[in-house]
């Protein structure tokens, strides 16, 4: 008889443990995240030129579906290699100015493109 | 008969913790515990920067709103005058759909307020 009530207790604390581990499991599950945050530098330079030639700071026209390099229109995946044809050629950085309608994502996707040269000085226009 | 019973129904209850166990060490290590988000945010998101930074940043959400540790701000002045120092890094954390023209707006006055050194955060995707 007492050997059948001792197993009767741990079938009983089995099913409490369960209990807490799901409770335990579903706070873990609805509270935790999985997004890894990373940071790009953000300066905006005032509008005023600060003596530079053009031919070393090359201007970037950012608009919502297009980028405007030099005035040439560029697309996305060439703005790398364009560039770096820039570069190549004594560009020491880039200027980037916006247009109205650009959102905060457009801005980061071309900054990320830009930061992808190396030792490009980057200015964000001041808005006007 | 009875035993018979008990004993088949004992097994899948123990193979059954063993999976929820793991599931929960699963959650509880790969997970971080999210920080007081404000809700209605949606990050944005870049591939290949450099990961991964401490996620404690100022909230601006689509339409303007201010937000630090879950308390909406009245203006970027009251965080200018609640932040202790401006030479320490100003984290910011904008909502995509933001207008990037008033983003640098307000990057300008934190930098005219003497904010040197001031990084956008981006949610990684992989």
């Amino acid at each position: 008889m007492s050997l059948k009530r001792v197993k009767q207790r741990r079938r009983a604390s089995i099913t409490s443990l369960i209990d807490v581990i799901f409770l335990l499991l579903l706070f873990f599950m609805l509270a935790s995240t999985f997004s890894k945050f990373s940071e790009i530098d953000i300066a905006v330079a005032s509008a005023a030129g600060n003596g530079q030639s053009v031919t070393e700071i090359a201007t970037l026209r950012v608009q919502a579906d297009r980028v405007f390099c030099n005035e040439t229109e560029t697309a996305d995946a060439d703005l790398t290699s364009r560039l770096n044809d820039l570069l190549a050629t004594g560009t020491s950085g880039v200027k980037i100015s916006l247009a109205e309608e650009v959102s905060t994502q457009r801005l980061v996707d071309v900054l990320s493109l830009v930061k992808q040269v190396p030792s490009l000085t980057i200015q964000i226009e001041e808005p006007s | 008969m009875k035993r018979h019973f008990k004993a088949t129904k004992r097994e899948p209850i123990i193979s059954l913790i063993n999976i929820v166990f793991l599931i929960l060490i699963f959650f509880m290590v790969a997970g971080t515990l999210s920080a007081n988000r404000p809700s209605g945010i949606e990050f944005v998101q870049v591939e290949g920067l450099e990961c991964c930074t401490d996620e404690e940043a100022l909230d601006i959400l689509a339409d303007g709103t201010l937000v630090l540790k879950g308390n909406t701000l009245a203006s970027l002045e009251q965080f200018i005058a609640e932040t202790e120092s401006l030479d320490a890094t100003i984290r910011l954390r904008p909502d995509r759909d933001y207008p990037a023209r008033d983003l640098l707006q307000r990057v300008k006055v934190l930098q005219s307020a003497g904010a040197m050194h001031i990084v956008v955060l981006t949610e990684q995707v992989s």
